[in-house]
């Protein structure tokens, strides 16, 4: 696992409890201390479980505080509060969608032009999917999430069983898919396609 | 077990990341802060940063992984500090208590406050200079943190907004994007539109006249 100097350890440590405690920041006086509470005890769980598993996927810095705010982010945010926003957004979407009047039936030319658009969408998505995968090479964790979206595992918790590794290990992966994603976005638009934005207009 | 197709596996990942740059978005102010100011910021949330490096040093320098559950007294503000055998899960359970002390603490204020109110009705009260603008209450200091951007920007996004920005007259703003872009696509940098609106920022931000100095 990392080695860090005093000064970085500290530094770390402040960092995350600033994150954990605006994380858990509500306006209700009532349920202040209870969120305070509730954020310096992620914090400190969160800080004994990075020295009790010493994970051999930390190896800098930013690998041991994307852990920690994967493992912060794990005890805050219980699975049944995320699929229950999960359901609201999906519910708010359906609404919307209902509401413009996407759900009719589209003409014969609409239909075409969908059609040309899906082919190039495909494309568009195979491509960066594949870049991502290029630009995460080594990182076993980020691309075993990535087997496990293809296979239809999106659950952290799950695809952590299915890697064999620790939840916060895979909510880290994520961080560093994301950032490899923006990259690999870049390269593609880079390659002389267009942003998404004007490829659909 | 059912093979994803390409767009959906992308929807997913873009999906993840949206909301994972959410989730990171705070975090990556605060790592952007001077040690001074991030202790500024710690302790506009009701954090003491003393006390927050004794437990760092505590937790990661002094005790064994075994010992460090135990050494661990919270930094919030304003909560006893005991330091026991119990586990930190116990500790945080100490709250009630608390409430308890902040009626009698409150009932002490009112008295108090009751007293001095009765003491400056009977007494003519003597040229006061103007209190002090209160300070912001600690609870409230994250709420002047910037919105976290939710959606996870590309590079050519940024320049768009750029552009967009120095249309609306705002050239540090359309400076500030095309340094973001530049960090995620330092190639995208150098081509010529994005330096010719660099460039334009840049004199734009050197004719705005700067905001008249009122006595």
């Amino acid at each position: 696992m990392v080695t860090l100097t005093k000064e970085q350890w500290v530094r770390l440590y402040k960092e995350v409890s600033g994150f954990a405690q605006a994380s858990t920041f509500t306006k209700d006086k009532k349920r202040q201390w209870t969120a305070r509470d509730r954020a310096q005890e992620a914090v400190q769980n969160a800080c004994l479980r990075l020295l009790e598993t010493k994970p051999a996927s930390v190896k800098t810095y930013e690998d041991a505080r994307d852990y920690l705010l994967g493992a912060i982010r794990s005890s805050l945010y219980n699975e049944r509060e995320r699929q229950q926003t999960r359901k609201e957004a999906e519910k708010e979407v359906m609404a919307e969608e209902v509401h413009l009047g996407r759900w009719t039936t589209p003409s014969a030319e609409t239909m075409h032009l969908e059609k040309g658009e899906q082919t190039r969408s495909h494309g568009r998505a195979a491509r960066i999917v594949e870049l991502t995968r290029e630009e995460l090479k080594g990182d076993a964790i980020a691309l075993g999430t990535m087997d496990c979206i293809a296979d239809d595992i999106d659950k952290p918790a799950d695809q952590a069983e299915k890697l064999g590794c620790q939840i916060e290990e895979v909510y880290a992966a994520r961080m560093r898919r994301k950032r490899a994603m923006a990259r690999a976005i870049a390269r593609y638009e880079r390659e002389g396609h267009a942003p998404e934005s004007e490829e659909r207009t | 077990m059912a093979r994803r197709s390409p767009e959906e596996m992308l929807a997913v990942l873009e999906a993840q990341a949206r909301e994972d740059e959410a989730f990171e978005a705070p975090m990556r102010e605060l790592a952007a802060m001077s040690d001074a100011q991030l202790d500024e910021h710690l302790r506009g949330l009701g954090l003491d940063p003393a006390q927050l490096e004794r437990e760092a040093l505590t937790l990661f320098v002094e005790a064994a992984p075994g010992e460090a559950a135990s050494a661990l007294p919270s930094a919030v503000q304003a909560v006893p500090q005991q330091a026991g055998k119990s586990s930190f899960a116990g500790e945080t359970r100490r709250r009630r208590p608390l409430a308890v002390a902040a009626w009698l603490a409150a009932g002490a204020a009112a008295a108090t406050a009751g007293g001095a109110l009765l003491y400056s009705l009977t007494r003519p009260a003597p040229e006061q200079p103007a209190p002090p603008a209160p300070s912001p209450s600690p609870s409230e200091a994250p709420s002047a943190l910037p919105e976290p951007t939710l959606v996870a920007m590309t590079p050519a996004d940024e320049r768009k907004i750029a552009a967009a920005a120095l249309d609306q007259g705002r050239p540090d703003e359309c400076l500030r994007l095309l340094d973001l872009a530049k960090q995620a696509d330092p190639a995208g940098d150098v081509a010529p539109e994005v330096q010719a609106l660099r460039d334009r920022a840049k004199r734009a931000l050197k004719d705005k006249p700067s905001k008249p100095h009122v006595p």
